[in-house]
């Protein structure tokens, strides 16, 4: 294989410094093929036209590279906002705060509809964090269930606040079936977290 | 994406750099450079992409699943093992098939208003 000449050499190298525009996985899954891609269409632009070639090659080229890193850099802070969401959703500690925030909210407006449905949005939000926390390592067992415990003691508070002002009829026993479920999900959640961290450690 | 994997139809229409990245792997299992080779010629040098354009849209292909890598290589004495070769999967044949498809009924449709009648 000949040596390619100095002016195909040097726009390769240039293109390689240039590719640190795009995000760094995209330069580690495409990089390397795109330097040779770029390497071959330079051999083309020489073997063509000569300095004039290669020329016109990097005309079309800088505008392709300007607009494709661009589109790569947005979509990878699209991707981490995305993955930052959704660890943020799957986080029972969210949930935990979002749940204990709604049911303060709610005892205040519990007499209206829109304290129940803040009632039960809190409940829900307490189921999530058991949903969530079922995913997680056993080894967390004491967490689980120190929060488990938290929520009691709170909805311990909640309950008879909300008894006290609740309207009675199907509004109140659609809320207390929703805590309950919810409740009894949190407590059922800690014990199997707590039980298989037993066996896992036994199996050792 | 399940949806989508089961209606090609939601993927179009397609943008030109699919189009003939799809057309370009529709008859055999390709990689990069010969891609753009085929681009090239088969627009009459009409259409050049650069290294950006190809990767970025191969690179969503294939997380859409209308291509994928392929092992095979047509010459394994003639070729650089660095690269990589892409194939149509079926449902990227479906989407182009789709595309094909709607640009055979606007051609008809141009041709009946006799807009392409200088081009027959």
């Amino acid at each position: 294989m000949s040596t390619p000449p100095k002016l195909v050499v040097l726009s390769e190298r240039i293109y390689r410094k240039l590719l640190l525009l795009y995000p760094p996985a995209h330069r580690r899954d495409y990089g390397g093929m795109m330097a040779q891609l770029f390497r071959d269409q330079c051999r083309d632009a020489d073997r063509e036209g000569r300095s004039a070639g290669l020329i016109k090659l990097w005309l079309r080229v800088l505008p392709d590279l300007g607009k494709t890193s661009l589109q790569e850099q947005i979509a990878a802070i699209e991707r981490k906002q995305i993955m930052k969401n959704i660890t943020a959703i799957n986080n029972p500690t969210t949930w935990l705060i979002i749940g204990i925030a709604l049911g303060i909210l709610s005892v205040p407006l519990i007499q209206s509809p829109g304290g129940m449905v803040l009632a039960v949005a809190s409940a829900l939000a307490i189921l999530a964090r058991a949903v969530a926390d079922l995913f997680r390592p056993s080894i967390q067992w004491k967490r689980i269930l120190l929060a488990t415990v938290v929520v009691m003691v709170l909805y311990g508070f909640l309950m008879p606040a909300w008894a006290k002002h609740g309207t009675a009829g199907d509004g109140s026993q659609v809320l207390k079936l929703t805590l309950l479920v919810c409740l009894l999900a949190n407590l059922a959640v800690a014990l199997v977290k707590s039980l298989q961290f037993l066996i896992e450690r036994r199996k050792v | 994406m399940h949806a989508k994997l089961n209606d090609p139809r939601q993927m179009l229409p397609l943008t030109p750099a699919v189009f003939h990245i799809l057309l370009a792997l529709a008859s055999e299992d390709r990689h990069g450079y010969a891609v753009m080779r085929h681009v090239t010629a088969t627009t009459d040098g009409q259409t050049k992409m650069g290294p950006g354009t190809l990767y970025g849209t191969i690179k969503r292909l294939l997380a859409a699943r209308m291509i994928e890598e392929s092992d095979e290589r047509p010459d394994p004495e003639l070729d650089d093992e660095r690269r990589r070769y892409y194939r149509l999967t079926s449902f990227g044949r479906r989407v182009l098939e789709a595309e094909v498809g709607r640009y055979s009924r606007t051609l008809k449709a141009a041709r009946a208003s006799g807009i392409t009648r200088k081009f027959a």
